[in-house]
This record gives C-alpha cells, structure tokens and sequence, in this order.
C-alpha cells in the first residue's frame, strides 16, 4: 500500500509541474497569437516526460502510433516553440543532430559526451563558470551564455576494450551504414545515428557500439536487412539499417 | 494462490518449460484489455497449488510494444519470477536478466539450452554467474526435462530483495563484465544449420525455399482437411441423419421450430449444405466444414513456427506488404484466411495497430478464397479448361494486390512499425509442445467460432423467413445484369454468397453461363460478402463501425473487378 501511495505522490508533484509547464506554454502561444493543439500538447506531455536528451526524431517515433501521431514537422515546429516559451532548451552536437533538454526549473549546466556509445553527462562545476567569467571579464566582454561539450569516451566505454577479438582497431577503418555492407561483410558497430529509443531498442537486441555484425542478406527493392550478430540472425528495417554505423578495416 | 511468472526473450524455450512445469489445466487467453495471447497453469510449488502465468516473449521492460507492457503487468502482479535464458546467446539475454533482478522479486534463473551449449563452443561458467547476479542459475534442458525441478527446489529458496539497494552503474557494461568472467567461447564451423539459415533469408533462393514450404504446405493442409471430412466427419454425420430426420418428422406440427433447428428438407431429407437449420448446418458447418481445415493448418502452422521458420517468410515478404501498409508478419492471417476466413481474422490479432488490423481483414475477406470455395473454384471452372481457374485466382490476386495499395494510401491514421525481428535458430520441433500447442489452438477456435456460427445461421434463417433475401437480389440485380453481364438469376447465387461461398458458386451450375460469365460470377462471388461466420467474426473484432466500412470497401472493390473482368474478357471471349 505505502508504495501506490508514494507512487501517486510522485505523480503528483510530477503533475503539479506539468500543469505550470503547460500553462507557461499556453501564455506564450497567446503572446504569439497561437492557438493550443492536442498536438502539441502531445508532444510536450512526451518531452516532459523523458529525463534524456531528445531529439526530434525519436519524439516523432515516439508518438507515432499514438491516434493523433504528429509528423515530424509539427513536432519540430513544437520543439522550437518550447525553446521560445523558455521550457525546453536546443543543444547542436559536433556531427550536426540537435537534442533537446529540459529548461524550466533546471539551473545551468555543461555537458560531456561519449564518442562511443552517444552518453550524455550533464555537470555543472562552479569554478569553470567562474574562470569564464573572469576571462570574459579581462576582455571587456559581457557574457551572456555560453555552451560547454566536451567530448570524449565516458568511464564505463574507457574501462572495456571492443568485446570482439575480431574486432578491429578504431584506425584504419572506414565508417558505413549496416545497409551498405556486402552480404557476408564484417563490421564493427560504431554508432547509432537515430535517437536513444532506437539505440535501446537496437542494444535490447544485442545491436550495440563495440558488437561485432555480419551482413546476411538484404531483401530486394529497400527490403529489410538480415545481419547476425552472435550467431544469431536478426532483421532490421532499411530505414534503421542506414543509422546503424559500421566500422569495416580499409581494404 | 502464488502467481509465478515465467518470463524471458522470445524463442528462449519458455513456452518448453511452461509446458513441462503444468499439467492438464492450461488456458490460452488474451490478456484483459489486450489483444495479446498468454497462457496460464496450475502446478505444485512448496507443497501448495501456485499459478504459473507464461509471459509474452520480451526483450526488455521498457514497454515499448504492447507485449512489454502486459509482461510489465503480470510481474507487477507476481509473488515469484522464473526468468529462462537461453544459455547459447547469454549475453543478450542477461539484458532483461538484470532488469527483472533489479525488481527484487525472488528470482530464479534457467540457463536453458544448456546441452546446446557443448555444440556451439560455449562454455558458461553456472556458478560464477550466479555469484555475479546474486541469485540461483540452474542449467536446464527443458525439452527433455532435466534441471527443471532443480529450479523449482531453487525458487523455494529464493530470497526477497524487494528493500536492497540496487547495483548502480551501465547496464550492458555490467553485462560485458559478467560474460567476459563466466563465458568462454571456443571458434566453430559453419554447421549446416547456418547455412540452411542463412539460404533461407536469400532474397532469391529464400524466395524459392518459400514457394516450395508453401506448396508443400497448403499441399498437407488439403490433404489432412479432406481426409478428416472424408474419413471421419462425413460418416459421423450421416450417423446423425437418422435421428435428425426423425426429429424433423416428430416437429411436422411446429413448422417454426423445425425451420430453425432443422431447416428445410432437400429432396425429402435433409442436406448439410442447404438446409440451414441450427442442428443440420449450423453443426455441420463449424464441426465438419472448417474445423478440418483448422485442424490441418495449425498443424503445419505449428510446424512452419516451431522449426523457425515463419519469421524469415515474414522477412522475405516484407517489402511487398508494406506496400499495402501492413508488415511481413501480416502474411500469417493470410495463410490461415486460405483454409477458412474465420481463424485467418482471428490471427490479426498479432498485428500491432488497429489500421493494420483494418487492412488486413479488409484484405482477407476481400482477396483470400478459403479452401471449400476454392475447392468449388476448381472443380467448376477447371472444367472448362485450367487456364481459366489460374484466371479467376490471377483477377482475385490483382484485386488483392490493388484494394491493398489504395488501402494502404487512403488509411493514414496509425502507423506501420518498423521492426526488428529475431530470427530463431531453424531447430527441430518439440513434440509435446507442439501438440499442447496445437490443443489450446483448436480448443479456442471452437470456443470462440462455433457459438458465432451457431448465432449467425440462426440470426440468417430468421432475415430468410422475413423475405429480406428477396429484397437484396432486387436491389443488386441491376448491377449483377448490366455491370457483371451475368443472367437475372444469378442474383441468388450472389445473395447466398452471404451464408455459403461454395453453396453459391454450386447454385452458378444450373444456369447454363458462358465461360466469361463462370469466370466473372465466380470472382466476385470470391470477392463480396465473406460468409456469415467470417462477417461476424468481423464484426466482433473490428466493430460494426468499421465492419460496415470494411463491407463498403469490399463492396466497391468487387463491383470494380466484376465489371473490369467482365468488359476486359468480353474483348478476347
């Protein structure tokens, strides 16, 4: 029992600031003369709900089986709207993807990211901010905002080598979609170039940074693509085959 | 009574261990408000009677498809979990592994498949992974049953960890560190196993293994459905002519009741086929009509999964249906619609969305003849030569393949997923499970078909004696005349298509038609109303809002394709 009651708490407060959320946007869209759709709603509901890093991709995935499943275009269009109205903030990481983070009621922080598996580490450390201060201050400039990415290999990626024997090294490789593979082709998962749910989704499946993947078959025409990874055959989608970056040695 | 839930990937031998662990009492049924099938047990646990509740097959708890989610359900309902692994792919396995220990819940791992192991170079260390998941591992093989009640014994003992603190860290580098510890891997060859695998999804030679397991398959399914109306249900049948036909002659003074229960009499007895009353065809049609088909295909559908393979049809398929909005697995329904409509709109079932669902069905009472009206097809148009039956399937096929692309582009509402699919190792099928598999198939089936059918030829027999069949052949007798060019009789057949295709394709005999004319009656005959159970069974799974949309659909489609048939083939005939 006292745990549906600390469960309802927590939904509780969690809908406490999901209605002040909710209302900021409303007056926003009535600053701009914007009308609140179900839509919309629908999308921030599943921004707010997330405590990851989103981009615009995996929330239109997310949505898509819902009735009222927004296209990708709306859910962009949402997106920046959140920016404007303070509740949502945009990052732009090094290879171009722009994720989206919580903005209201969240201080400011800095990010490290994992070139490996795509982690997101979120820190803030006060003398960084202050170091910037001063050396904005030296120039006789007056800071306004400032983005900090440092990117890297987090801890856990740094404690484990490749898991394959197979595999090889990061040089002297080239990277290329799974899709691209020849049938019968080896090749090291590098990178999943679709949001988190599909990186999760994919490393459910045993398709994840450091696995060694063969290329089966693909069916014809933009079919789906047969790879097996650990002696087991799996099919995925062309669409997913092309976010799923191979390294293959130089020949 | 404790409920134990048995949960794990798909394809890890659950269904094996499930089955070993209950006995007789074992219900398959969808879970409340779901569509999804599980099935439930009984079995001895501590000395006590314990409920054993089989999971849908997940990867992950993360509830990202609806079977997630009633696994999700099910262990918030749980006392104990058994969750099996497959111990030749440990490392995806132990994903879900450490999701279900971080519940808490008392836990017992089954490392199944463990004689397997040994044939792929696999060794795993039990006991150091139970050290490192802090609970038990048994080794179990449970095709043969060995190691189960060593894992029974061990869930006994199982701790509650609900109040401990949880491990903290990545998940899959845990899991890269567990396997690394406990598992080592010796190098071996290509099996043949791999490479029947391996052709099997090859866009070219898969395309022709397919064609020849179908072929086969449809091939075993006429031949089990014709043997058992042959050899068992016809003789048991005509035992029960005696005594219906007494009974009809004992009602004589209640024209009514012997209208419903028996129906009328075909030259002065009674004809399964025709007579239409609740004991006579209301009986003989579920029992004696289908329930052979049935029986014939989910013995070569059990077969077709059990061995492996129905997932890499669905591959090889998969490009053609999307087009029609659907995705490989939507094949499966289709399969099943060949025997008999009525179980091919049940499986829709496994579809994920409703618009597939829609699609679907649409598609099969539409384009998939069953194997009595095609039996009918064969035998009546053959006659005037093989080219036209492949004209009529070829005409039936292009509706198909067309209602399917416009559904497809009409339909925008909900989605098709894109899918991963695991291809199971092709294996050779266990035969208990098979058969309990099988059972619970046809023991659904005639739970849930035989009373629909019963009501529905009752319901039929009632709009029959109220004259509202007369009204309906007036009303489509100018399409049937002017757009179809078939005789004014005609109108009939296409009226009792409703209640019985083949009956209806049988009543085209008598009226003399031209070659152009069978081919035209029998396509559309194959394309409009399904027969009253399939419509039914439409209606109770889609809904009456949808199933008038679908009939709407169904109708315009055949409307087109008669017509076209009928101005195209009056060119060259």
């Amino acid at each position: 029992m006292t745990k549906f009651s600390k469960k309802e708490k927590t939904a509780e407060r969690a809908k406490g600031r999901f209605d002040r959320e909710r209302r900021l946007l409303d007056d926003f869209c009535r600053q701009q003369g914007l009308h609140h759709s179900d839509k919309r709603t629908l999308i921030m509901e599943e921004f707010l709900a997330s405590d990851h890093h989103l981009g615009v991709e995996e929330i239109w995935l997310a949505l898509k089986g819902h009735r009222k499943g927004p296209d990708r275009k709306t859910v962009q269009g949402t997106m920046e709207l959140l920016v404007g109205a303070g509740l949502a903030r945009e990052l732009r990481l090094e290879d171009g993807t722009v994720v989206y983070e919580h903005a209201f009621a969240h201080r400011h922080h800095d990010h490290m990211i994992c070139r490996r598996c795509g982690r997101m580490i979120e820190f803030a450390s006060p003398e960084i901010e202050r170091m910037q201060e001063q050396v904005a201050g030296r120039h006789g400039f007056v800071e306004e905002d400032h983005v900090l990415q440092i990117y890297g290999i987090c801890r856990s990626c740094a404690a484990k080598a490749p898991v394959d024997e197979a595999a090889p090294g990061d040089e002297g490789e080239s990277l290329v979609p799974l899709a691209a593979l020849k049938p019968g082709q080896k090749g090291v998962v590098r990178k999943i170039a679709g949001g988190e749910l599909m990186a999760r989704r994919l490393a459910a499946m045993n398709i994840r940074p450091g696995k060694l993947v063969t290329k089966v078959s693909a069916m014809l025409m933009g079919g789906p693509v047969v790879i097996s990874v650990d002696g087991r055959q799996l099919a995925i989608g062309h669409g997913m085959a092309h976010k799923v970056l191979v390294g293959v040695p130089w020949a | 009574m404790k409920r134990i839930v048995l949960i794990g990937n798909p394809n890890v031998g659950k269904s094996v261990v499930f089955t070993r662990l209950t006995g007789v009492h074992v219900v398959a049924s969808n879970y409340p408000g779901t569509t999804v099938e599980y099935a439930q047990g009984e079995m001895l646990f501590a000395g006590e009677r314990a409920r054993l509740i089989d999971a849908p097959g997940v990867y992950s708890l993360d509830a990202s498809s609806r079977a997630d989610e009633v696994a999700l359900r099910m262990l918030d309902e749980a006392d104990l979990v058994i969750n099996v692994v497959d111990a030749t792919n440990l490392e995806r396995n132990l994903g879900l592994t450490l999701e279900l220990l971080d519940r808490g819940l008392p836990t017992v791992v089954v490392l199944n498949m463990w004689d397997e192991t040994a044939h792929r170079g696999i060794e795993i260390d039990a006991d150091k992974l139970a050290a490192h998941l802090g609970c038990a591992v048994i080794p179990t093989v449970a095709v043969t049953g060995e190691g189960i009640k060593h894992a029974i014994d061990a869930l006994e003992r199982a701790p509650d960890r609900r109040e401990r603190s949880r491990p903290q860290g990545d998940m899959w580098h845990r899991i890269g560190d567990i396997v690394g510890d406990v598992q080592r891997l010796a190098p071996h060859h290509h099996t043949l196993r791999q490479r029947l695998e391996d052709v099997a999804v090859n866009p070219v030679g898969g395309l022709a293994i397919a064609a020849v397991v179908l072929a086969a398959s449809f091939a075993a399914i006429r031949a089990i459905g014709e043997g058992l109306i042959g050899y068992v249900f016809d003789p048991l049948f005509e035992l029960l002519r005696g005594p219906l036909e007494g009974l009809a002659g004992a009602l004589a003074g209640h024209p009514f009741l012997r209208d419903v229960l028996i129906g009328r009499l075909v030259d002065g007895g009674i004809d399964y086929g025709q007579s239409f009353g609740l004991l006579t065809t209301g009986l003989y049609i579920p029992i004696a009509a289908v329930l052979p088909y049935i029986v014939g295909f989910y013995l070569v559908l059990g077969l077709l999964e059990d061995t492996g393979y129905l997932p890499r049809l669905a591959v090889l398929l998969d490009r053609m249906m999307h087009h029609m909005g659907l995705h490989g697995y939507a094949i499966v329904p289709h399969l099943l619609g060949l025997g008999c409509n009525v179980p091919g709109i049940m499986a829709t079932r496994t579809l994920e969305s409703k618009r597939e669902r829609f699609i679907a069905i649409t598609l099969i009472s539409i384009g998939v003849p069953c194997a009595s009206l095609q039996a009918m097809i064969i035998g009546l148009v053959g006659q005037r030569g093989l080219g036209y039956v492949f004209l009529v399937y070829g005409i039936i096929l292009v509706s198909w393949l067309v209602t399917g692309l416009i559904l497809a582009r009409v339909i925008r509402k909900g989605f098709s997923p894109e899918h991963i699919i695991e291809m199971p190792p092709i294996r050779r099928p266990n035969l208990s499970v098979f058969l309990k598999k099988f059972w619970m198939r046809a023991v659904y089936f005639l739970k849930e078909a035989l009373p629909i059918v019963l009501g529905g030829v009752l319901v039929v027999n009632l709009l029959y004696a109220v004259g509202l069949f007369n009204w309906i052949a007036a009303a489509a007798s100018p399409v049937v005349v002017k757009l179809w060019g078939l005789p004014r009789d005609a109108v009939v057949s296409v009226a009792m298509g409703f209640l019985r295709k083949d009956v209806a394709v049988g009543m085209l005999v008598p009226l003399a038609l031209t070659t152009k004319q069978l081919v035209v009656g029998c396509v559309v005959l194959a394309m409009t109303f399904p027969c009253i159970a399939t419509f039914i069974m439409i209606a109770k799974e889609l809904g009456l809002r949808l199933l008038a949309l679908s009939t709407i659909v169904m109708l315009i489609a055949a409307v087109i394709a008669g017509t076209l048939a009928n101005l195209g083939l009056s060119i060259f005939m």
